[in-house]
């Protein structure tokens, strides 16, 4: 049984079928990627993943347990987290407190133990800030964790996300676009970066356009082409399968 | 709190405004200094629900009333002719029914008012569970008519209720015997120790509230204002957290119109008015949204020259205009004006982090 089971996902807006029944396998401790080219519906097929919206028919499970349908912040405290193509940080936050952000999830104080700073809400805080430092020095961030974060460099600003999304301690990371609109060498960093994550046991569930990043560290690809999945298998075979090729590059390549 | 200066500096003034109007014979200011801190609760919470939140609420001034109107109406019913019946005798020997002697000679037996308190603060967040969950699905505009629909409803019927007292509202509210010899009353006689009393409860909200901006959940609630699709997915679970601050918001409003009350010996159906909660809004706009210091320094400010009648018979007139004021020219609030001095930043330091 695969971490993350996507059966028959479907979902329309108006009369347009961005997902139009898709199933595909995310396997435990392996990079997946999910290409294909623009509208095909890799960031929508994320976002019904996530919750951010709702599927209209078929199923997702993870880890054994179906999380079809529900709200995003309980699929956040099943282990999925995500990073955004266009940057989501918090405005007005410093890096260290978006990163804390991310480990809402796997802590509990409440309101009445905030107002009151009862002792264990303090040592709750500690934990989550120190566990939020390791994930910024994991990242080599530690020494931008006071600055505000949306005045970081575009490439900085990817990396806090990262952080953020790592701060929860996921199984299934969801990572929209991570290398869009980096140079060569940021590239490089990221695909460093994604292997030394999975290294760590995470699985990756990865959306991405840079084709050398996806065949250097994918395990497995999935190809979707308006809203269907046309292949899906090791990266050698995608890049000889002849309707990856055509989709890709018009019909005379084929 | 890692930072007490503020807060020390804030009970400084409070001492040095005491002081300073006692000493120059104008003691009689502290009542309205007392008054305007009582709603100060109310535009604490408030504040922590717009400004935090990001959830606007045109309604507040029913939760005062309904936290100062559930009080009064508990501490005003007599209990006298069952005197002998099993639950008023229990309540009188374990302390939760107390006896007095009216002005006119009567024996009188009520409701300790910290009973009334109890239940005031349920009534409030009860009902405050109960208008959220469904208001809060709405968003902009279409929540301020809400929450506005709720006020004016609250209002007529505090207005339609005989039990409640119609227009005449509920007089001869006792006093609120917090501790022995410490007791929430309008008596010349005790106007210093009510000022201290109302400042205490101000100070300690205040406390509770910048602690919780700076906890989990107020990290939360800013990521909320940040970005609310990326706080659900690192799991915020934002509906909860704007209902629960809805509620706190609530009981702190209660607790304000609870205590008010009780200083002024009754309450009127003006303070569930819907011009009521336009001040409230209007104050924690003026302020800066999300600063409490800003919502308290103006609330304050505002509330004691309305109390003492500088503003005339344009009272509410005066609130519309500042409310108006701020949107146009100063949309973050006066204190993110440029100040001289770097007052308004030092204003701003603590409560002010939230985002624009």
């Amino acid at each position: 049984m695969a971490l993350l089971e996507v059966r028959s996902l479907e979902r329309s807006f108006g009369g347009l079928r961005a997902v139009g029944g898709v199933s595909f396998d995310a396997a435990e401790g392996l990079i997946t990627a999910v290409i294909g080219p623009n509208g095909a519906g890799k960031t929508t097929l994320f976002n019904c993943i996530t919750g951010t919206i709702h599927p209209d028919r078929g199923a997702v499970s993870f880890n054994g347990a179906s999380v079809f349908r529900l709200p995003p912040h309980r699929i956040a405290a099943r282990g999925i987290s995500r990073t955004y193509q266009n940057l989501k940080l918090f405005t007005g936050m410093s890096v260290l407190e978006n990163v804390m952000v991310g480990r809402h999830a796997r802590s509990r104080s409440g309101t009445l133990a905030g107002m009151l700073r009862l002792p264990g809400a303090r040592r709750e805080e500690r934990a989550v800030r120190e566990e939020s430092m390791r994930c910024l020095e994991l990242l080599g961030i530690a020494h931008l964790a006071g600055a505000d974060a949306v005045s970081l460099s575009f490439g900085q600003q990817r990396s806090v996300e990262f952080a953020r999304a790592l701060a929860c301690g996921p199984k299934l990371l969801l990572l929209d676009e991570p290398a869009a609109g980096l140079n060569i060498h940021e590239t490089a960093a990221v695909a460093r970066l994604i292997q030394s994550i999975r290294g760590r046991g995470v699985t990756v569930l990865l959306v991405e356009h840079d084709m050398s990043l996806v065949m250097d560290i994918s395990d497995h690809i999935v190809v979707l082409s308006n809203g269907q999945v046309i292949a899906q298998g090791g990266p050698r075979a995608i890049q000889k399968n002849p309707d990856v090729v055509r989709v890709y590059l018009g019909d005379d390549h084929a | 709190m890692k930072n007490h200066m503020p807060v020390m500096l804030l009970c400084a003034a409070v001492v040095a405004l005491q002081l300073a109007f006692t000493l120059s014979g104008v003691g009689y200011y502290l009542t309205q200094l007392t008054m305007a801190a009582w709603y100060s609760l109310v535009v604490l919470g408030l504040c922590m629900l717009m400004g935090y939140a990001g959830q606007i609420s045109l309604g507040h001034a029913a939760f005062f009333a309904i936290g100062g109107y559930t009080s009064a109406l508990l501490t005003t019913i007599n209990l006298m002719p069952f005197e002998n019946s099993g639950p008023v005798a229990v309540g009188r020997t374990v302390g939760l029914v107390l006896h007095m002697v009216d002005p006119y000679g009567r024996q009188l037996l009520y409701i300790n008012p910290w009973l009334a308190l109890a239940v005031a603060v349920a009534v409030s967040a009860l009902v405050a569970l109960v208008i959220g969950t469904p208001v809060l699905k709405l968003r902009g505009h279409y929540l301020a008519m809400a929450t506005l629909g709720f006020g004016v409803i609250i209002f007529h019927v505090i207005l339609g209720t005989r039990g409640l007292g119609e227009a005449d509202g509920i007089s001869s509210v006792p006093p609120f015997v917090l501790f022995p010899g410490v007791t929430i009353s309008g008596s010349r006689s005790v106007r210093v120790l009510n000022y201290y009393i109302a400042w205490a409860a101000v100070v300690g909200a205040l406390l509770l509230l910048l602690n919780l901006v700076d906890s989990r959940i107020g990290r939360a609630l800013r990521a909320i204002h940040g970005n609310e699709e990326a706080a659900s997915a690192m799991g915020v679970d934002t509906a909860r957290l704007k209902l629960t601050m809805f509620v706190v918001s609530a009981v702190m409003a209660a607790v304000g119109g609870a205590c008010l009350t009780h200083f002024n010996g009754g309450i009127g159906p003006s303070e569930a008015g819907v011009m009521k909660s336009v001040r409230y809004v209007a104050i924690v706009a003026v302020g800066g949204m999300s600063n409490l210091w800003g919502a308290l320094l103006f609330g304050v400010l505002l509330n004691f020259l309305s109390l003492r009648g500088y503003f005339g018979l344009y009272d509410d007139a005066v609130f519309g205009a500042i409310l108006a004021a701020v949107m146009m020219f100063a949309p973050r609030g006066f204190l993110t004006v440029r100040l001289p001095g770097g007052i308004g930043k030092f204003l701003g330091r603590r409560g002010g982090r939230g985002p624009s």
